[in-house]
């Protein structure tokens, strides 16, 4: 029995072992492009030279919200208050159980409008439309509940404008983060979608929601995030978007184009619907033969609350991995099949391969390493690939700020940079685990999972 | 794990620590390094640019100032050049002036000019684009052949800020109507140009596809009530063209607001069989002033498309008391617009108010 168990231990140690250096490899290669990627962005914004001209196209932002009363009003205003020469503000009100809907009506003294609706996208029944002579380019929908996706839907069927913007109810976009993610539209023919950037609004200074100045939060758990965030935008979704590969579009800010995701069939319903959405576009263009384009505009900002609680953060992170895994069961076809190109041979095997099966290969090494103590199978070497391992994690997080020094600098001073570079050597111990452990645990409930808005505690900015 | 690790995997791991000791102490001595020269490099700007400003501010509006400029101001120093180059930039910039005189009583036209040549950065481009450096175009004018899309994108961009003579001029629309770039900023660039109608006319009549006459045409669109009658009178036989071109020639000529156009463009419509073109020509009805303008619109109001309809009923309710009676009128009859005409209604402030006040005296 014994010798099975070591045989076991044995065995899965080449895997995993081999696992991590071809994931590592990757990584390696996605910061490389990234880097270059970034470099060569951050010399473009800052020698570009076009002024707002009366070509820009025109915007129709639309917020879906569910219970958001605490957040929802001071969100409304900063989005009347962004710097664009056109816009339109849609918020839809997804059948909230609190007062989002009255406190919106009664705060910006909105009417019920009769509205003719171009329905190109099915969503469930729309009760009314609110808006006001004062304020005309502000728009509620108010709808029977169906879900984020639903009400981003029933938001394009309302909307008016070429282009939309997808962005969370309680988030903050930059004042002029709206001419920053417009200028590929602009640019190049082609472009169907813009991802920008999320920031962690924790700890930063923010009035009548507008960011005054960026700065860390005192927890813990919020810095983790962070790094995270620098680690995923700067490091990986810059150089995505250099391969014309990249699968997210952040549903807390991103830009489309109204008719390739018409075309595209509009957002499904699940709860990774801005991957999904994203990923069918691909999908459709590629399948089509129309050349497109799907960018990131890292320079155009968006301001989010992480979950400040471990509750909040394991809610958070069991709806991402389920999303993860949604879009890409419902859109299995592209892996692995040269007819999508590199989203087929590269992007979608990436998020299959290290993405979605990293988190069990990586949650049985531990059970293994486990198993290994007991039966008294560990030994010095172990200690060294740990060592080997845990180095590579701290090089891709000291990667992130190193990256995020050479671009945006939001983080000034010396202090926070030195606590960002100390916080991630402590990432790897217990914070990695639990979000592993949290994300294998999303496949035990994902057939029972809900597919309705996942929810962290908001607070007023 | 004692079982599976023999010595030839432990060199390599050993190699792999040693290696990422060594990055990761790297990137953390450059992160902390960018971090205290950017920290100190702002600091140092911010205080030099406090000193520098009063005396280009002088110079700008006084080119006698130029000698106190370089008394008080090393103005060869690289931070120092650097400020006061984005001062006149920037000053050029908000106020829309040229100030490349400036920069030539500095000798920065020479230095901006030789570092382009040099360094073919986007930087550079901006630079000689907003100075509006004469010089430059011989530089810019090689870029916009470039692969690298950015560097001709900037290219093409700075040279339209240029002043440029007839050659130039020739030159460069030429490459910048076949270039890849999108129709609307070529539109901009153009615009930047600040052509007169005559030139603009001129260079339409040169083009042979379909992409350049849009684009001519639109640039005369933006000179509006400008443009003479002699003028847009040379664009009245692209209502006989492309489909895209006619569009652009119905905008163009409905942006004079000159009602001589109205009884052409409404011949257009009465024969016009693509939608994009009729609803072109609803929308410039509200450029018009004329008594008919509403007729037109009540009969637009029944077009088979409902883009043309739309923009029919949308412009009626602009057109004052008598497009809000037209558009009663319509709501109450049972035609394709009646819909459209109600909610135009429903949106309008006055008539909102004023059935509002009527129905509080039906209730009181």
């Amino acid at each position: 029995m014994i010798n099975f168990i070591k045989s076991i231990i044995n065995y899965y140690s080449i895997l995993i072992f081999l696992y991590f250096i071809f994931v590592n490899i990757f990584y390696i290669l996605i910061i490389f492009v990234s880097l270059k990627r970034l470099k060569a962005f951050v010399r473009i914004i800052r020698a570009d030279m076009t002024p707002i001209s009366g070509y820009t196209k025109p915007i129709s932002i639309i917020v879906p919200a569910y219970n958001e009363e605490d957040t929802v009003i001071d969100n409304i205003h900063s989005l009347l208050h962004l710097d664009y020469p056109e816009l339109e503000v849609i918020l839809v009100n997804d059948g909230s159980k609190d007062h989002t809907l009255e406190k919106i009506i009664s705060h910006f003294q909105l009417r019920k409008i009769d509205m003719e609706l171009n329905i190109q996208i099915p969503c469930e029944l729309i009760r009314g439309v609110y808006s006001s002579f004062d304020r005309p380019n502000l728009v509620v929908v108010d709808k029977e509940n169906g879900g984020k996706s639903d009400a981003l839907n029933a938001g394009v069927n309302v909307s008016k404008y070429p282009l939309f913007c997808a962005i969370d109810a309680d988030c903050i976009i930059e004042k002029d983060a709206l001419l920053r993610i417009v200028k590929p539209f602009l640019k190049y023919e082609n472009t169907i979608a813009v991802g920008g950037i999320i920031r962690i609004a924790n700890g930063c200074q923010i009035k009548n929601g507008v960011l005054i100045k960026a700065g860390l939060p005192r927890k813990m758990i919020e810095r983790f995030q962070i790094i995270e965030y620098l680690r995923a935008f700067l490091t990986s979704r810059v150089g995505w978007e250099r391969l014309n590969s990249l699968l997210i579009i952040s549903g807390a800010f991103g830009l489309f184009k109204k008719s390739a995701v018409v075309a595209a069939g509009g957002y499904n319903r699940t709860i990774g619907e801005d991957m999904e959405l994203t990923l069918r576009m691909h999908k459709y263009f590629r399948k089509h033969r129309i050349p497109y384009k799907v960018d990131f505009a890292s320079d155009a900002v968006c301001w989010t609350q992480a979950p400040d609680s471990i509750q909040g953060l394991k809610n958070q992170r069991i709806r991402w991995h389920r999303g993860l895994v949604d879009s890409i069961v419902k859109n299995k076809e592209i892996l692995l099949n040269p007819k999508y190109g590199k989203v087929g041979m590269l992007a979608v095997p990436y998020f299959v391969f290290i993405e979605m099966v990293g988190p069990i290969v990586e949650m049985i090494g531990y059970i293994i390493i486990a198993l290994a103590l007991y039966f008294k199978l560990l030994s010095s070497t172990f200690l060294y690939i740990f060592l080997m391992a845990y180095m590579f994690g701290i090089f891709f997080s000291f990667a992130a700020i190193g990256f995020e020094q050479i671009s945006y600098k939001r983080y000034k001073g010396i202090k926070e940079i030195l606590l960002l570079f100390f916080y991630s050597l402590f990432e790897q111990f217990f914070y990695r685990q639990l979000t592993v452990w949290w994300r294998v645990k999303s496949y035990l409930n994902f057939k029972k999972g809900s597919k309705q808005w996942g929810s962290i505690k908001r607070k007023s900015f | 794990m004692k079982m599976f690790l023999s010595d030839s995997i432990m060199p390599f791991v050993f190699y792999c620590i040693f290696v990422l000791i060594i990055i990761n102490a790297v990137i953390f001595l450059a992160t902390l390094f960018l971090v205290i020269r950017q920290n100190s490099q702002d600091r140092n700007y911010s205080e030099k640019y406090d000193q520098i400003y009063p005396y280009v501010l002088d110079y700008i509006e006084n080119d006698n100032q130029l000698d106190r400029l370089k008394a008080h101001i090393n103005y060869k120093n690289f931070l120092n050049r650097k400020i006061i180059i984005d001062i006149l930039i920037s000053y050029s910039q908000s106020k829309n002036i040229n100030l490349s005189k400036k920069f030539i009583g500095l000798g920065y036209d020479k230095w901006l000019l030789e570092k382009a040549k040099k360094e073919k950065g986007l930087t550079e481009i901006k630079m000689l684009g907003l100075a509006k450096i004469s010089g430059a175009f011989e530089i810019l004018i090689i870029n916009v052949d470039s692969y690298d899309f950015e560097i001709k994108y900037a290219s093409f961009y700075a040279l339209s800020l240029l002043k440029l003579n007839t050659q130039q001029l020739n030159i460069y629309i030429k490459k910048l109507i076949e270039s890849g770039i999108q129709r609307d900023r070529i539109i901009e660039m153009i615009d930047n140009l600040q052509l007169d109608a005559e030139a603009c006319l001129e260079f339409l009549e040169k083009q042979k596809e379909e992409k350049g006459k849009v684009i001519f045409i639109r640039v005369l669109e933006s000179r509006g009530p400008l443009l003479a009658e002699q003028q847009s009178d040379q664009i009245v036989r692209y209502l006989k063209d492309t489909k895209e071109i006619r569009i652009s020639t119905v905008l163009a000529l409905a942006s004079t607001k000159n009602s001589k156009y109205f009884s052409i463009l409404l011949d257009l419509y009465d024969r016009e069989n693509k939608w994009e073109v009729r609803s072109a020509i609803t929308k410039s009805m509200k450029n018009f002033s004329s008594v008919k303008v509403l007729d037109a619109l009540r009969k637009m109001t029944n077009d088979k498309a409902w883009w043309v309809r739309f923009h029919a009923v949308e412009i009626m309710a602009r057109k004052g008391n008598e497009g809000v009676e037209a558009l009663i009128d319509i709501s109450l009859e049972n035609n394709l617009s009646s819909g459209l005409a109600y909610h135009a209604l429903n949106a309008n402030a006055k008539v909102y108010e004023t059935v509002k006040a009527y129905k509080g005296v039906q209730d009181d």
